[in-house]
């Protein structure tokens, strides 16, 4: 009786020990098990047959509707980011080529613009100057016309004033003298005048 | 029995003593991992792998011990 | 739970020591007689089973290219552990088509360890058997993924690490033969010893607080005031099974990942 006290004081005072130090992982207790000797590592078949059948009858359901489905996922994920990488990349690049060339149109086109006005400006400096040129070609012309006609017209001025003045010193004539004369009378007063005139002229 | 005491009492100091030898390797094993991971970052992931195996060799002794401790 | 109490707990706690140390045997919960039945382990090995097809089968549904929730962003970790730092950190290169097996075992073992701590549950890990049964499926998986890479010689010939002068090649082999024979039993033992012992340790300090407390209540024995370092390092047992359930799961998967990587041989 004491001996099989003795055996479970001897027991617990090794299991509190071992669990009081946590020296070592695993207290070693001899517990009261049916088993001795070897026997104790050879499993039990009622749970080692259970639990082989089981987990590759798990391993079988996970492998096939599990796993690949989560796999499919986090390579999805995977490709997302890379093709989203790359089509970023892309347009990046896109963009800096379209910004080169809107550049190089800019500029093209300035310097048309440039080129246009420059081109008009001396457009504008002919014109002008051919306009000047004809204009005062013109004004010489009419001047040149005006001034033959001027010339014409006087011209006729005089002839109708000399046609008028024969008449006009007859007038005068008779005026002065007070008598009428005649067209003959007129002939041998002017006769006789010039006649007079002449003998005057010879002295 | 007095002997069956004694026996038992063996045991445990058997096991007990078995523990010093694999607790100062699996400790050197840690020890090892953590400088060369401290050294060269760049290398831990080998060095984990590396430390694996060997602390596994030195706690398959350690594990032994403890199976013997119910066999006899 | 009648135990009669002396005044002296250091005698007090032989009985129900004995009693806890019964509870952790295989008792048969159903009996079809003639030695076969149904022990606790194989219930709580139904229980885990079903827990494990409800989280995976339900979390893979809910993972999603940019992830969101927490239940599904445990699952989606969970996972990618096993695939980068288990696969490729120690199986090396083709570790693609080990990757359902590592991830069914990581995850079994690591429900199973965490249901285990509840109190009144028991893992089915705890149990040699149970334990001895995924040891085996792991041995005979890297040893076969070992042959079919390098055929049945030259995985015999590999046993033994190349570089190695001649006269000392059969001793090195035999000792790395019996170091790979090792590798079933040190598998199962560490599972196993880790949690059994675990959980024998939290009920032994459980039954001390219990009844050292008695102990000071009932007869005022002024040993019982101990009963809080019962307690505490009660408290700092109970965090440490809850990072040993992780570690030993972790450690499992990563050992039989290693194994099969070493199988395979380097390129």
């Amino acid at each position: 009786m004491k001996a099989k006290l003795n055996k479970k004081l001897a027991k617990a005072g090794a299991a509190a020990v071992a669990a009081a130090s946590l020296a070592c992982a695993f207290p070693t207790l001899a517990f009261a098990s049916e088993k001795e000797g070897i026997a104790v590592l050879i499993p039990d078949m009622n749970e080692f047959i259970p639990m082989l059948v089981i987990f590759i009858i798990l391993l079988i359901i996970l492998a096939k509707f599990g796993w690949p489905v989560i796999d499919g996922i986090i390579t999805k994920r995977e490709t997302t980011i890379k093709e989203a990488l790359k089509k970023s990349e892309e347009a990046q690049i896109e963009a800096e080529r379209t910004l080169a060339e809107y550049k190089e149109q800019l500029a093209d086109a300035k310097a048309q613009s440039a080129q246009i006005v420059a081109d008009a400006r001396a457009t504008g400096e002919a014109v002008k100057a051919d306009i000047t040129a004809k204009a005062q070609a013109e004004a010489a012309d009419m001047i040149a016309k005006a001034k033959v006609a001027i010339e014409a017209e006087k011209k006729q001025a005089q002839a109708e004033l000399q046609a008028s003045v024969a008449d006009i010193s007859v007038d005068v004539a008779a005026r002065l003298i007070g008598e009428e004369l005649t067209e003959g009378e007129h002939r041998s007063i002017i006769e006789r005048y010039v006649k007079e005139a002449g003998s005057f002229n010879a002295n | 029995m007095e002997t069956t005491f004694i026996i038992a009492a063996l045991k445990v100091v058997g096991y007990g003593l078995g523990t010093i030898g694999p607790g100062i390797g699996l400790g050197l094993c840690g020890y090892g991992l953590c400088v060369g991971s401290a050294r060269q970052p760049e290398l831990a992931g080998k060095l984990f792998t590396n430390a694996l195996i060997f602390g596994a060799l030195a706690e398959a002794l350690a594990l032994i011990g403890f199976v013997l401790t119910f066999i006899f | 739970m009648a135990f009669e109490l002396t005044g002296d707990p250091l005698a007090d706690i032989a009985g129900p020591i004995e009693e806890l140390s019964e509870s952790f045997n295989s008792t048969f919960v159903v009996d079809f007689g003639g030695g076969i039945g149904l022990t606790q382990y194989t219930v709580w090995m139904f229980v885990i089973t079903l827990v494990v097809l409800a989280v995976v089968l339900i979390g893979v549904r809910k993972v999603q290219v940019s992830p969101k929730g927490k239940f599904a962003g445990l699952i989606d970790w969970g996972y990618d552990a096993v695939c980068r730092n288990m696969g490729e950190g120690a199986v090396g290169h083709g570790y693609k088509k080990h990757i359902p097996f590592l991830a069914t075992l990581f995850f079994f073992i690591l429900i199973s360890n965490i249901i285990g701590l509840i109190p009144g549950a028991k893992t089915p890990t705890g149990s040699l058997s149970v334990t001895w049964a995924l040891a085996l499926i792991a041995f005979v998986y890297f040893n076969f993924y070992g042959i079919k890479a390098k055929g049945g010689w030259g995985y015999i010939k590999s046993i033994a690490p190349s570089g190695l002068p001649k006269p000392m090649v059969p001793i090195i082999w035999f000792f790395e033969f019996f170091s790979l024979v090792i590798r079933l039993l040190t598998l199962a033992v560490r599972l196993y010893g880790n949690m059994f012992a675990g959980h024998m340790i939290l009920g032994i300090f459980a039954i001390m607080t219990q009844f050292f407390l008695l102990d000071l209540i009932q007869f005022a024995n002024p040993i019982g005031a101990a009963s809080i370092a019962w307690v505490l390092f009660l408290f700092v047992m109970y965090a440490l099974e809850c990072l040993v359930a992780f570690l030993q799961a972790y450690v499992f998967t990563i050992l039989s990942a290693v194994y099969v990587g070493l199988a395979q041989g380097e390129h």
